[in-house]
């Protein structure tokens, strides 16, 4: 307390804690709903995963067409990136057929490519912090110019930077000749491949 | 805890700030009339709390301006609570601004030495008018558009540099995105920092004079007034023993005249006694209230604890009012997208800015200018307030202060109601503004549905065929064609029909009428000329012959499946989606009744069936079942149907030739319109229609 404090009590102490204690109460509260709303308003993200992921352009299940068959088998083996097309939702706003991303794929069997086995596809986005990697021929595999993180062709990483190796996507051959790859986002930075 | 506390008050002080805070003196103790300053600081503090977290979510451009606002709305979680607390508390701070104010003026409190504080007042007030202006814009619905409009406007007739005031404003010389950056920044950025620092001013010239102790005389006299308005409930104020009696005589003389209803009294002769004891004991009362409102010298007390807990109750009232009203109307409204091409009729100002709008439209204030309703008389009437302070100064310049008030507040209110009034009365603005509503929820349907394309929701709207057929139809139909008697829109037509309503066009109900009663259904063709002047024919016609002739026929018992299995026939050839789909079975039964007149029930009386006349494939044929016998009779192959419909439109002359009388309208509707007509009128849009 310092000097100028009351020199005598206006109310009594026994009603004065209950005073107190009521118009704390009561203060707290009032102030607490508008800031809780605003607090359960922010955490909207959290409750709704994958609104800002690619929709509509994939088919129902996620695949994406990306290529076809003879494209591919023409890199007779040698890596490529392909461009990935779907339509997108950004919270209101829906744009249709957009480039919403790349894949990395390869032929990865002799012969003709007849299913999904004979196709590797692997998402360009380094599994260490989301830079993007490239195929690189001096390297004989992948490399990632951010913090030279590098990948073996089929993936494997060849040095300890990256958590895990380069995150492989399912392919489906669909209509004789089409490439279909189920696109997706994983979580940078981990040992485990989660999808985001 | 202590020693860490001690450590940061050495460095800080704060235990002096917080003293100084909270123990300020409040003579003559806690009062509920000094409440308001309190719940005006709340309010400004709700806003500042949602208007943050508002910000996180909020785009201010022309094309996501209202896109995001409807996010908020309809697809975050708690969105629209967050927006109707700030909706609603924006408005509970004029209320409670306006009842501040008041009470400064009737107390005298702007009376020396709280003159500056008074100004200061004025400042904020006029702050928070900004901030519900420039608030109201930022949804960019047709609503808050087309009402700033008009606040734009006046500032463009503002004097020497009205047209520069208003682009700057503006940013351009039209609305765009600049308006919205520019109108965001004032109502998030400038105009809430101007408001902290002039509160914080105020608060500080406040402590500074400490509050405006009630004198005992006018204490006593408050307490009459409040005593014989509110009976008990006033009496509190002065002393509750006594309202504690007059809660008990009250409850006692209710209880009576309840029995006395019970006991078949009449209910008007009860209500009329019960009134007149409520004021006799208010009035008995009343000289008790004034004697314990003068003999009452309470304790001086502390800010903290006693105010801040009436404080607290008092914005716990304004919070719970302000939920009350978000619950109540589901939060905020959002309308509209903004369209500069669409026509809102029922622009209106916020409700509390409704007494300027009607002040404009007072026949002798138009007359007087612009310049005079908007900007003159409102200075003037800023001015006198401003030097209430001065005027208060002269002897009688109180009573003049708080009569101008009065007056003020009197003639504010009965523009208010005026304005009210003359809306709830007027069908135009009604329906406008239940457009307005009903274009906000299609929109927002659409959004749900589909999303928002990259140019903006407008475009939603405009690409929607039941938003835009029926405005199409009542521009270009509704001069012949009424739709369920209306003009397509829902109002009335201005004309009296010459040609069919269309409201069941192609569906099982219309066939059935063209084919049993084609006279009555035609029946608007009476008063049809075709362009070389002649009467049209139609309604002697072959057609009109064959329906009369057949009647009877066609609605014996024993051709009735097969005329429902025509009727099929003919609707499947239009393919609608909307409609009930066709039964195949009956479809394939139809076409042969379609081309035959051997009926179950004998020969057609006609001796012709529909093939004779009319062209027609039916829906997956390669070959066509009839050729039709020339020009003037219409043909049938997927009639109802978008193709069919959008030719007939086009050019009714391939179907009519010579006798046809309607004008082509391939050339007057764009494709675009002729393609929304035609999809509105087959049902052929997502999502249905809900109303």
């Amino acid at each position: 307390m310092s000097q100028d404090a009351p020199s005598r009590p206006p109310v009594m102490p026994r009603r004065g804690f209950l005073v107190k204690a009521a118009a704390a109460v009561i203060g707290a509260a009032v102030a607490l709903v508008p800031l809780l709303t605003g607090i359960l308003f922010f955490l909207d993200p959290l409750r709704r995963r994958n609104r800002g992921s690619a929709e509509g352009g994939a088919a129902s299940d996620g695949f994406v067409k990306v290529t076809t068959t003879d494209v591919l088998e023409a890199f007779q083996g040698q890596p490529e990136k392909f461009t990935v097309t779907a339509d997108k939702r950004d919270a209101w706003t829906f744009y249709p057929d957009q480039r919403i991303g790349n894949v990395i794929l390869r032929k990865a069997s002799e012969g003709p490519i007849e299913s999904g086995e004979d196709v590797s596809a692997f998402s360009d986005i380094c599994p260490h912090l989301g830079c993007t990697v490239d195929y690189r021929e001096s390297h004989e595999g992948f490399y990632c110019p951010c913090h030279a993180s590098t990948f073996s062709l089929n993936g494997e990483r060849t040095n300890v930077i990256p958590p895990r190796n380069l995150d492989q996507l399912d392919v489906e051959i669909r209509n004789g000749n089409e490439i279909w790859v189920k696109y997706e986002r994983f979580q940078a930075g981990i040992a485990d491949k989660k999808v985001v | 805890m202590g020693a860490l506390l001690n450590w940061l008050d050495h460095r800080t002080g704060y235990r002096h700030l917080l003293h100084h805070t909270l123990y300020e003196p409040i003579p003559g103790g806690a009062r509920w009339r000094y409440v308001w300053g309190s719940t005006l600081v709340f309010t400004f503090t709700v806003q500042l709390i949602t208007g943050v977290f508002l910000w996180m979510a909020y785009s201010p451009s022309a094309q996501t301006a209202w896109e995001s606002v409807y996010y908020i709305q309809h697809q975050m979680e708690y969105g629209w609570l967050l927006r109707g607390i700030h909706h609603f508390a924006a408005q509970a701070m004029v209320v409670l601004m306006v009842l501040h104010f008041m009470q400064v003026v009737v107390d005298g409190a702007y009376k020396a030495p709280r003159e500056v504080n008074f100004w200061l007042g004025i400042v904020l007030m006029l702050i928070v008018l900004g901030l519900s202006l420039t608030g109201y814009l930022l949804p960019w619905d047709q609503k808050g558009y087309y009402a700033t409009q008009v606040a734009t406007k006046i500032l463009g007739v503002s004097p020497a540099v009205g047209p520069e005031l208003q682009q700057l404003v503006q940013g351009g010389s039209e609305y765009g995105h600049h308006t919205l950056t520019r109108f965001f920044a004032l109502h998030a950025g400038v105009l809430p920092g101007l408001l902290v620092v002039f509160l914080a001013l105020h608060i500080y010239v406040f402590r500074r004079h400490a509050i405006t102790p009630a004198e005992p005389t006018k204490n006593a006299k408050f307490a009459v007034v409040l005593t014989v308005l509110f009976g008990p409930v006033g009496m509190f104020y002065a002393n509750s023993l006594a309202s504690l009696l007059m809660f008990a005589i009250a409850g006692g003389a209710g209880w009576g005249l309840w029995q006395l209803w019970l006991r078949g009294w009449d209910a008007q002769t009860v209500l009329l006694i019960a009134a007149g004891a409520y004021f006799l004991m208010n009035l008995a009362f009343a000289p008790l209230a004034a004697r314990s409102a003068r003999r009452f010298k309470p304790a001086d007390s502390y800010f903290w604890p006693d105010q801040i807990l009436k404080d607290a109750v008092a914005c716990l009232a304004v919070l719970a009012a302000v939920m009350g009203l978000t619950l109540y109307f589901g939060g905020a409204e959002l309308t509209a997208p903004a369209d500069p091409s669409e026509e809102f009729a029922a622009a209106r100002p916020e409700w509390y800015f409704l007494f300027l709008f009607q002040f404009l439209k007072i026949e002798w204030v138009e007359h007087m200018g612009l310049q005079f309703g908007a900007i003159v008389v409102p200075g003037a009437i800023m001015g006198i307030i401003v030097l209430m302070p001065l005027i208060g100064r002269w002897k009688l310049g109180h009573r003049f202060n708080v009569a101008f008030l009065s007056a003020l507040m009197i003639g504010i209110v009965w523009l208010t109601v005026w304005a009210l009034r003359s809306d709830w009365g007027d069908a135009e603005f009604l329906a406008a503004r239940e457009r307005a509503v009903e274009d906000g929820d299609r929109t927002v349907a659409l959004a749900n549905a589909h999303g928002i394309p990259v140019e903006g929701a407008q475009a939603l709207l405009r690409s929607d065929p039941l938003t835009q057929g029926p405005k199409i139809f009542a521009r270009n139909c509704a001069v012949c064609h009424h739709y369920e008697g209306h003009d397509g829109t829902g109002r009335e037509p201005g004309t009296e029909p010459t040609a069919a309503d269309l409201g069941n066009f192609g569906t099982r109900e219309w066939l059935r009428s063209v084919l049993l009663d084609y006279k009555e259904h035609f029946a608007p063709l009476e008063r049809a000329t075709r362009p070389d002047g002649e009467p049209v024919g139609f309604l002697s016609g072959e057609m009109a012959d064959w329906s009369e002739t057949n009647r009877e026929f066609l609605m014996q018992e024993d051709n009735k499946p097969a005329l429902d299995a025509l009727i099929e026939f003919v609707v499947a050839q239009g393919r609608r989606d909307d409609l009930p789909q066709p039964d195949p079975e009956l479809v394939e039964q139809g076409q042969e009744f379609f081309a035959t007149t051997t009926w179950p029930g004998g020969d057609l009386p006609s001796f012709s069936s529909c093939a004779d006349c009319h062209a027609m494939k039916p829906v997956g044929a390669d070959e066509p079942l009839s050729e039709g016998a020339g020009d003037y009779y219409p043909s049938l192959t997927g009639y109802g149907g978008k193709e069919w419909l959008r030719e007939f439109i086009a050019h009714p002359e391939h179907f009519y030739g010579d006798y046809n009388a309607m004008p082509a309208f391939g050339e007057r509707l764009s494709g675009e319109e002729l393609e929304l007509l035609v999809r509105w009128m087959t049902g052929d849009y997502t999502p249905e229609a809900s109303r």
